[in-house]
């Protein structure tokens, strides 16, 4: 970890266009290493003499824990030297906007890192911090905008398709794939149903269209009710839509049935499913876990037993259905807008904490080496457009 | 005018100060018409904005797609690590996936609303048995009780109760459609449409709730038209009719209702065009299932609510399910702008009987 | 039975059946009226129950958040003053100026009249949503491709209330009575100068009233803003018509569709405020409207 650590350091050295002084605007605080702070100021930076402080949740404690001892609490750490570097960038960067948009289900952990993100760039260059702007227009949504240079940062719950990546060549507009988080797609059920788990063979036939698909529980396995089957899915251009399509095992988005309540916005389906005995839906873990209290997660059987979807059965690939998340920063952004540069710094070096605050599955450390990768190839991006 | 101008002996003609005036006249005239053209531009816009994509939708074929993808997955992310535009391989001409234009015949003649999935279903009849039934709910509370109001308004109520409800109807008339949605979603929903449906457990989303909510919302301007529909009946048919020993009641049933019927029927299609068009209410309420059912208790989707949500998921631009939306809008306005007209026909005739 | 006992009973019973149908009449009518009652008692309760415990001076003041614990409304309510504020000043300006044209400067029966009249009429019955297509093919992108900023949604909502700003402004010269302009007239005034010293004056407080509910309407409308491109997470005061924002209503509907409990909750709280603030403009609008009743 503090070798990919001091790679990111090394990129972020490079990256950096102006290495101006370190300018701590209102001293609001006057605190030091070890005080409280709170939820407000997650992120923020302060000066302590000569050295920094950063206000951090307290190991061992966490935003969603339903323990009340557990609950978030939150404390001043001093910053040593290697995070300290990324400060120097993010304070060249005060003042500009970064526009992001793309999967709804990339957005909640990219809304956390913009929210850490604009308090740590506000309390180093006072008011101004870096804007950053958030928006849901599915995965396919995001990528026609970001080819169209409308945005500088696209999130993807899926791969960029080819047909995506073409029209943004043609538009000229190149970018840097980086996977960000993990997230296990549950199937979720109605809290009285006694179903538990389920065989792959099983979500199969419940999903694939067919002219004799199940209406009934007991259509799919005799000894299950006789509830009538509600299916919640996904929004028919989103990323989510497209993954379960391949991880549903049914062979593609094509072969989905149709007649199944979509959204783009996944509470959608927590109501629905909530609200109807013989509901059954599907969305990233994230949300199954954020609402476990609503709907109950259903394991899952690829042959090899029930596994429940778990941050460790998602991340070591036990669990049948999970996926990567992607962010796609803008090439010409990185190079042209400093603060794009330095959110994307920010976001990896602090991938951990921030997919923990917005319940998602960190990266595996495979995939935090591949995205160090990253992170070096942005620094070596050339420093004129070709 | 140009005679009376001829006949001016010339030292008579327009001081400078007037001719100034008559270029400042000239000026305004000519601004304000520009200022009046904008409503017709913005009408010209509307229907372009409508027609030239529905035309498209109709006659021209889409990219659906550029060959398989392959699916990325957890491990595959891992070895594949990070990639750069310059790395992804495309597609060559002929690995294009092409969408037919959608015909006619489809659009009107299928029962099976599908935009988004693989080639995509187009017929449009679930958004518009959607549209009609939660259109039916909601006047079938609205008519009844705002007629109700407008008779109580016009013939029982005092002046100070007429101060005391014109107001609540304004409060009312007032409220945000994105209220009524919440209040749709959290009160309407699970403590009403769930409990008087008799023909299916209704879940959190159903055409039910939405139809009660929008009933509810255009109340108000359903009374409120009804009775400016029965003010404009003449006094002397009403003083004649309580002369001849009616009741209040016999005066509404018999004489109000009968001589302002066209008035209110003009009233009652104005507010069913705006249930028709309510887009909020029905999205949050209503859920996101286009499908060719008459069952109020389940999920629906209205034309309004489609569009919404259609837009919401942004899909590809210059797919044919993008296209849907304006295809879907046209028709919208098709029906709204028919209804209104229908209005303005049938306030015509009532004005013709008693003028 | 007697014929005359029979006509009597008879009158008699027709008598109470008139009296029955009387009071059931009535009691449907009651039945009405409390329906509109309970519909506006019932939504303001229910709002506040589930909105006050959320309401705080720091939800004013604070920023949209992905955390429940520390949401506010700042750059929402900020994002409705600017797009409200914008499309209600621009609209104005252009009804102003339709109104004048149609009522001062035409002949009431003339084509030109009659057409751009029917022409108004119709969009003021075009459903909202349909400003939303209009906004996003002209204005969001297509000609102007301003992107989703406050300039593209105080374009849309201008569009879409200005014909109710028409109509309302319209009606305000209407009830200026022709006496005051003959007399300007009489008295050698142009009609320009009629309509700028005479007639706008006295239609001031009409135009007033109209024009505030021509803005509470731009104030909560929300479904064509969600058709142009809503925003999840906006943490800053607009700066510009190019700037990113979110309005309230677009945070109401975000937040109803969150899961967690306490989003609700800050829904109503939002709900609660933006009901204020419409309040707050119908009791200016109706004061004017007292005020200035001028009895002419």
């Amino acid at each position: 970890m503090t070798t990919i650590r001091q790679k990111l350091a090394r990129g972020v050295v490079a990256t950096a266009v102006v290495a101006g002084t370190l300018a701590v605007g209102a001293p609001v605080f006057a605190a030091k290493a070890g005080d409280k702070c709170e939820l407000k100021q997650v992120y923020s930076i302060a000066k302590v003499g000569t050295s920094y402080i950063r206000c951090e949740i307290v190991p061992g404690t966490s935003l969603h824990a339903s323990d009340p001892k557990k609950k978030a609490q939150f404390k001043w750490k001093s910053l040593t030297g290697k995070t300290a570097d990324l400060q120097w960038q993010m304070a060249s960067a005060k003042g500009a906007n970064i526009r992001i948009d793309g999967s709804s289900t990339v957005a909640p952990l990219a809304t956390v890192a913009a929210k850490y993100f604009e308090s740590a760039t506000k309390s180093i260059s006072g008011k101004k911090g870096v804007k950053v702007a958030v928006g849901i227009s599915g995965t396919g949504g995001g990528f026609e905008k970001f080819c169209r240079g409308e945005t500088d940062i696209s999130n993807a719950s899926r791969a960029i398709k080819s047909s995506e990546a073409a029209i943004c060549q043609k538009n000229g507009i190149s970018f840097t794939e980086i996977p960000i988080a993990n997230d296990g797609l549950a199937l979720v059920v109605n809290k009285n149903n006694p179903v538990s788990c389920m065989t792959m063979a099983e979500v199969k036939k419940m999903w694939a269209a067919s002219s004799s698909a199940p209406t009934k529980w007991s259509d799919i396995n005799s000894s299950w009710p006789s509830t009538p089957l509600k299916l919640f899915g996904a929004g028919t251009d989103s990323g989510t839509f497209d993954a379960f399509g391949d991880l549903s095992t049914v062979g593609g988005k094509d072969k989905l049935r149709k007649d199944v309540s979509t959204s783009e916005d996944d509470n959608v389906t927590v109501r629905g499913v909530n609200g109807d005995t013989g509901g059954v839906g599907y969305f990233g873990l994230s949300y199954a876990i954020e609402n476990a209290d609503k709907v109950k997660t259903l394991k899952l059987d690829k042959g090899a037993g029930c596994v429940e979807p778990t941050v460790a059965t998602v991340q070591g690939g036990t669990y049948p259905m999970s996926r990567p998340l992607f962010i796609y920063p803008k090439n010409d952004s990185l190079l042209s807008n400093p603060a794009v540069g330095a959110f994307v710094n920010f976001f990896a070096s602090n991938v951990k904490q921030i997919s923990e605050d917005a319940v998602f599955v960190p990266l595996t450390d495979s995939q935090i080496k591949a995205m160090s990768g990253a992170l070096l190839r942005i620094a070596a991006l050339p420093k004129k457009k070709p | 005018m140009t005679t009376l101008m001829s006949s001016i002996p010339t030292d008579l003609r327009p001081s400078g100060h007037i001719q100034r005036q008559r270029r400042i006249e000239r000026f305004v005239v000519a601004i304000l018409m520009v200022i009046a053209s904008s409503g017709v531009i913005i009408t010209t816009g509307i229907v372009f904005s409508l027609v030239q994509p529905t035309y498209r939708f109709f006659t021209e074929r889409a990219i659906s797609g550029y060959g398989n993808e392959e699916f990325v997955g957890v491990e595959e992310s891992a070895e594949s690590g990070v990639r750069d535009s310059s790395e992804l391989g495309f597609a060559d001409e002929s690995q294009i996936q092409y969408a037919e234009p959608v015909t006619l015949g489809e659009f009107f003649g299928s029962t099976a609303w599908y935009p988004q999935y693989g080639d995509g279903d187009f017929g449009v009849w679930p958004l518009l048995v959607g549209t009609f039934l939660i259109m039916l709910t909601a006047s079938l509370i609205a008519v009844p009780a705002g007629v109700g109001i407008a008779f109580f308004l016009s013939q029982y109520a005092g002046q100070r109760a007429r101060r005391i409800l014109k107001p609540v109807l304004e409060v009312l008339a007032g409220v945000p459609t994105v209220v009524f949605g919440f209040f749709a979603l959290f009160f309407v929903g699970p403590n009403i449409a769930k409990n008087i449906w008799p023909f299916n457990e209704v879940g959190i989303y159903s055409g039910l709730s939405a139809g009660i909510t929008v009933g509810l919302m255009i109340l108000p301007m359903m009374a409120t038209l009804a009775d400016d529909a029965i003010s404009a009946v003449p006094n002397s048919l009403v003083e004649g009719a309580f002369a001849l020993g009616a009741t209040k009641r016999e005066v509404c049933t018999g004489v109000i209702l009968p001589a302002g019927l066209s008035g209110i029927m003009a009233a009652i299609i104005i507010a069913l065009s705006r249930a028709i068009g309510e887009t909020t209410i029905v999205l949050l309420a209503a859920g996101s299932q286009a499908v060719w059912t008459f069952n109020l208790g389940k999920e629906m989707q209205t034309m309004a609510s489609y569009i919404g949500f259609a837009g919401i998921g942004d899909q590809p631009v210059d797919s044919k399910g993008y296209q849907t939306i304006f295809a879907v809008g046209l028709l919208l306005f098709i029906i709204t702008f028919g209804l209104n007209m229908m209005s303005r026909k049938v306030v015509k005739r009532f004005r013709e009987v008693y003028e | 039975m007697t014929t005359s006992h029979f006509v009597a009973s008879l009158a008699d019973s027709t008598t109470r059946l008139r009296r029955n149908k009387d009071a059931g009449f009535l009691i449907v009518l009651w039945t009405s009226l409390l329906l509109a009652i309970i519909t506006l008692a019932t939504l303001v309760i229910n709002t506040l129950i589930s909105g006050v415990g959320s309401l705080s001076p720091d939800f004013l003041t604070w920023f949209p958040s992905p955390f429940p614990e520390d949401s506010g409304i700042q750059s929402a309510l900020f994002g409705s003053l600017w797009v409200t504020l914008t499309s209600g000043v621009v609209s104005l300006i252009l009804a102003l100026g339709t109104a004048i044209y149609l009522e001062e400067f035409t002949n009431p029966n003339s084509r030109l009249q009659r057409f751009i009249t029917t022409n108004i009429q119709t969009l003021a019955g075009v459903p909202s949503i349909v400003y939303g297509i209009l906004g996003l093919a002209f204005v969001v992108r297509g000609p102007l491709g301003w992107g989703f900023t406050v300039g593209s949604a105080a374009a849309t909502l201008t569009m879409m209330v200005l014909p109710l700003m028409i109509v309302a402004t319209r009606e305000a010269l209407k009830a200026v009575p022709s006496s005051l302009r003959e007399g300007s007239y009489a008295l050698g005034a142009t009609r320009w100068q009629t309509v700028y010293r005479q007639v706008l004056p006295a239609a001031r407080p009409g135009i007033a009233t109209g024009s505030i509910l021509g803005v509470s309407r731009a104030l909560g409308e929300s479904a064509p803003l969600i058709l142009l491109g809503a925003l999840a997470y906006v943490s800053y005061n607009p700066t510009g018509f190019d700037s990113d924002f979110t309005v309230l209503p677009l945070l109401i509907f975000k937040w109803s569709t969150e899961v967690q409990e306490e989003f609700r909750g800050l829904a109503a709280a939002a709900i609660i405020v933006l009901l204020l603030l419409l309040f707050a403009m119908n009791l200016v609008a109706i004061i004017i409207r007292d005020r200035s009743r001028i009895r002419w």
